[in-house]
């Protein structure tokens, strides 16, 4: 699924991080974004995934325009952030199941990927007893599980040990596999250039 | 101020100062057509009006908001905080007049006439509507949150006019209003139209000014 | 939809049970300071009563609603479902829901000591009681919800809320406070259907606006 970017605008308290900016992403091609801090990486893919609102320009997924009203586009992304935006008073078992709900997926593999990622024993703990990595296992999962077209990763690299580096890889040359629209932000500059097919810098 | 570098707002200005000063003339110096209240009771001729217009001024807000909602353009959030600061001032002035009208008329100062209270009511929602737009966040979303309070505001005032207007039904309506009117001198009437529109030529010009101001700080 | 997410907001206070009990124990010290109060009246409190039931209704429901609201701010959680395919007026509705299961719940616990605190009789129609009960809460909580979304991104929230939510919901404490006092009175409740209108329209008013409006105020 392709995604275009046109003439986007977004400020906040009156100074703006974007302006007409635009970009064109094909489907299947992989985009490493970097830049300085503040640059608004962040709110750029928070924009895309639906989760900010744009002040001016469009966002176009799937030739469709991603907008409140328009609940169809968000199904085929999923934004993978700094933040968990799951539930810590809930379950593992339990936060996958829901959002999965959400998506309309079927719940029968929540266990099978939960394995997938090393949370198999954790599923039934709460996720505020989760550690920094297992919190990126489980939006690892999220993200296999809900199996979106275009995928939004936000430092997807954060609090990983080395077999959750070898998880992530793995997951990612999947995705890699199945030709699906990536979007990642990261610091990594080096890690980039191997994993994305084009890399943009914000300013 | 280039505001009033304009030809058309300074003979808006005009018309507006002229207006107040004969508006305010006419009821210094009226022979109180209600003897009871006595030179108090010319009050009415100024409260009234600026009652009505503060409730039009919400109302603005209210329909600014949809606008705003509906095609997000900028300009409806200036002209929706102009209208809500314009009728905010506009309360103000009915909530401190309407004690000095009702010392002599009812006696005491504050009535809980229904009126009265739906303007206290409102009064105390857009100040909180002016704390939500100070603390409220990220301005550009404040915009959007402000437009939805605007409108449940305005939605509000059927009910808390019903509801106080039943919950107190000795308080019908306003202290011998009928003794204004009399069909063989309809001076009252005219006057109160006159003061009427005097306080919407004098609240459009402070709207205007107002959002005149906020497009400059924000476009610059 | 819907029903997934009211079971999330009710499995997670089930394992914290921090809402209703925060809610229960908050009602039970206000009733406590009320009944130390009115010791000096303890003839009138009879009267009093209906309007303070109302006040610790109002007050318990602010802490419920912001704690309600909080859940979503934890980690972010609520990106699950802005991100989703769900549109945010079933969201909203859902909330609503939530937001009235636990209000219901704590007023369940409070309302037996709040009787027996103020020595009030319970001779009066249990299933009037209920009704009163239930819409009035639900017109708290179809006005708090929306007001508590316009406040999810403010820095001031906690103060923000019941600023809000006050004033906008006098109708609601004027009508459910006159509907408990006729009820009291053993007076049938056809006598008082035009409160229970008042408290039915503004549950169906704000209701349907917070429906409308929720997809424009909630976003990161």
């Amino acid at each position: 699924m392709n995604l275009d970017i046109n003439n986007l605008s977004k400020s906040f308290y009156h100074v703006p991080v974007f302006q007409s900016f635009s970009i064109s992403i094909k489907s299947g091609e992989r985009v490493g974004l970097f830049g300085p801090n503040g640059s608004g990486k962040t709110t750029l893919l928070k924009m895309i995934s639906g989760i900010m609102s744009v002040d001016k320009g469009e966002i176009l997924i799937g030739n469709i325009l991603q907008d409140s009203e328009n609940i169809k586009t968000r199904k085929s992304i999923y934004y993978l952030g700094h933040s968990l935006g799951l539930y810590p008073g809930l379950t593992g078992n339990e936060n996958i199941s829901f959002i999965s709900k959400l998506y309309g997926k079927s719940e029968l593999l929540v266990l099978d990927v939960l394995k997938k990622v090393g949370l198999g024993k954790l599923e039934n703990k709460l996720v505020k007893f989760y550690s920094q990595g297992m919190l990126q296992r489980l939006k690892l999962a999220t993200a296999i599980i809900l199996n979106p077209e275009i995928i939004l990763l936000d430092e997807p690299l954060n609090g990983l040990d080395n077999e959750g580096l070898d998880l992530f890889k793995k997951v990612y040359t999947e995705w890699e596999e199945n030709s699906k629209t990536i979007f990642v932000v990261s610091h990594d500059q080096e890690w980039l250039k191997n994993f994305t097919s084009r890399t943009i810098e914000l300013t | 101020m280039s505001f009033f570098k304009h030809r058309n707002n300074l003979i808006h200005a005009g018309i507006a100062l002229t207006l107040s000063v004969i508006n305010i003339y006419i009821i210094f110096t009226l022979d109180p057509p209600n003897l009871a209240q006595g030179v108090f009771g010319n009050i009415f001729f100024i409260h009234v009006p600026i009652a009505w217009s503060a409730f039009l001024l919400y109302f603005a807000v209210m329909v600014c908001g949809i606008f705003y909602l509906t095609n997000k353009s900028i300009k409806w959030d200036y002209r929706g905080l102009a209208f809500a600061e314009v009728g905010t001032i506009f309360m103000f002035l009915v909530l401190t007049t309407g004690p000095i009208w009702a010392k002599p008329a009812w006696g005491h100062f504050w009535p809980w006439e229904p009126r009265l209270t739906t303007s206290l009511i409102l009064f105390l929602i857009f100040l909180g509507y002016f704390m939500l737009r100070e603390f409220g966040g990220n301005p550009e979303q404040v915009s959007r949150y402000a437009a939805v309070l605007g409108i449940l505001a305005f939605l509000d005032v059927p009910l808390i006019f019903f509801s106080v207007k039943f919950w107190l039904p000795k308080m019908q309506s306003h202290p011998q209003v009928g003794q204004y009117f009399s069909s063989a001198n309809p001076m009252s009437t005219y006057l109160i139209i006159f003061s009427f529109i005097s306080m919407i030529i004098i609240s459009s010009l402070m709207v205007r000014f107002r959002t005149n101001i906020l497009s400059m700080n924000h476009t610059s | 939809m819907i029903f997934h997410l009211v079971l999330k907001d009710l499995k997670i206070e089930w394992r914290s049970k921090e809402i209703i009990t925060s809610m229960f124990i908050f009602g039970l010290s206000i009733t406590l300071i009320f009944a130390l109060a009115f010791q000096v009246a303890p003839n009138l409190i009879r009267t009093f009563a209906p309007g303070l039931l109302w006040v610790v209704i109002l007050f318990t429901s602010v802490l419920g609603l912001n704690r309600l609201f909080s859940l979503e701010k934890e980690d972010q959680a609520l990106w699950s479902w802005v991100a989703a395919p769900v549109s945010r007026g079933t969201v909203y509705i859902a909330k609503v829901i939530s937001a009235f299961i636990f209000i219901i719940m704590s007023e369940l616990l409070f309302i037996i000591p709040f009787f027996i605190f103020l020595n009030l009789p319970s001779n009066f129609s249990f299933i009037s009681f209920a009704l009163i009960l239930f819409l009035g809460t639900g017109a708290i909580v179809s006005v708090g919800c929306l007001i508590s979304g316009i406040t999810l991104q403010a820095r001031l929230r906690d103060v923000l809320i019941p600023i809000l939510l006050f004033p906008s919901a006098s109708p609601v404490a004027i009508a459910a406070t006159k509907c408990t006092g006729l009820l009291f009175n053993q007076i049938p409740l056809v006598n008082y259907l035009f409160w229970l209108l008042i408290l039915g329209s503004f549950f169906v008013i704000f209701g349907l606006f917070g429906y409308l409006v929720f997809n424009q105020i909630v976003e990161e």
